[in-house]
């Protein structure tokens, strides 16, 4: 009998990781983002699948945004 | 034991197994292969680096007017290793691969300016695809940086 769950639920879990995969999209995902304080803007553009991130920094490496390093997205 | 009750079992476990199987063998990818591009965009001039044509619609989303390649570096990362990457600057980018699963890789990455971090990401990409990472100024222009991974 237990075996026999096992085999159910690894049957589902198969399953389940073809569904997956037929569903997946081409963007990259972020699933964490730690800037240590400075300013970050994350960008996802539909037309290409780009994912940016983009971290706002000074010549100095401090925090500060300026007009040379801000993108017009 | 009927027959019938045999058959199912013997599915069951086989089923289970190749499961089992399966699984393990995508979430430890062997090695994974990190390239990273690093780019200098500025408003300077209009040029843009013909070695760049195959991230060219990814790169014309930030607007920038000239894209120039500075370099371009890959290494063989074993999963649970990490690669460190020069980056202009003075910078460096820590890449440690996580797991791989539904066909997408998951990355730590760290740039460093010195020894002081910078940045700390997780990323999932798609295999074979790439995201940008960008901002920090360099040589009258900023530093993008393509970061791709493929799974062998």
């Amino acid at each position: 009998m237990i075996l026999l769950l096992l085999g159910v639920l690894s049957g589902d879990s198969l399953v389940s990781g073809f569904r997956s995969f037929g569903q997946r999209n081409n963007f990259a995902s972020v699933e964490s983002i730690d800037a240590y304080g400075r300013n970050v803007a994350l960008l996802r553009e539909d037309e290409t699948k780009t994912t940016v991130i983009w971290l706002y920094q000074n010549q100095e490496g401090e925090d500060e945004s300026t007009t040379e390093t801000r993108p017009s997205f | 034991m009927s027959q019938r009750l045999k058959q199912g079992l013997l599915f069951s476990s086989l089923t289970f197994f190749v499961a089992a199987y399966l699984r393990a063998a995508e979430n430890s990818p062997q090695t994974v292969s990190v390239k990273i591009e690093t780019i200098l965009a500025s408003n300077q001039s209009g040029e843009f680096d013909s070695r760049l044509k195959a991230l060219e619609k990814q790169l014309r989303v930030l607007k920038y007017r000239s894209y120039r390649l500075l370099n371009e570096e890959s290494k063989n990362v074993p999963s649970q290793g990490s690669a460190s990457f020069e980056i202009p600057g003075g910078r460096s980018l820590i890449v440690w691969p996580q797991d791989f699963r539904n066909q997408q890789v998951a990355l730590k990455v760290r740039l460093q300016g010195g020894q002081k971090p910078l940045l700390d990401t997780t990323i999932r990409l798609p295999n074979k695809g790439n995201f940008i990472l960008g901002g920090p100024p360099h040589d009258g222009g900023v530093l993008v940086l393509s970061i791709s991974a493929n799974v062998q």
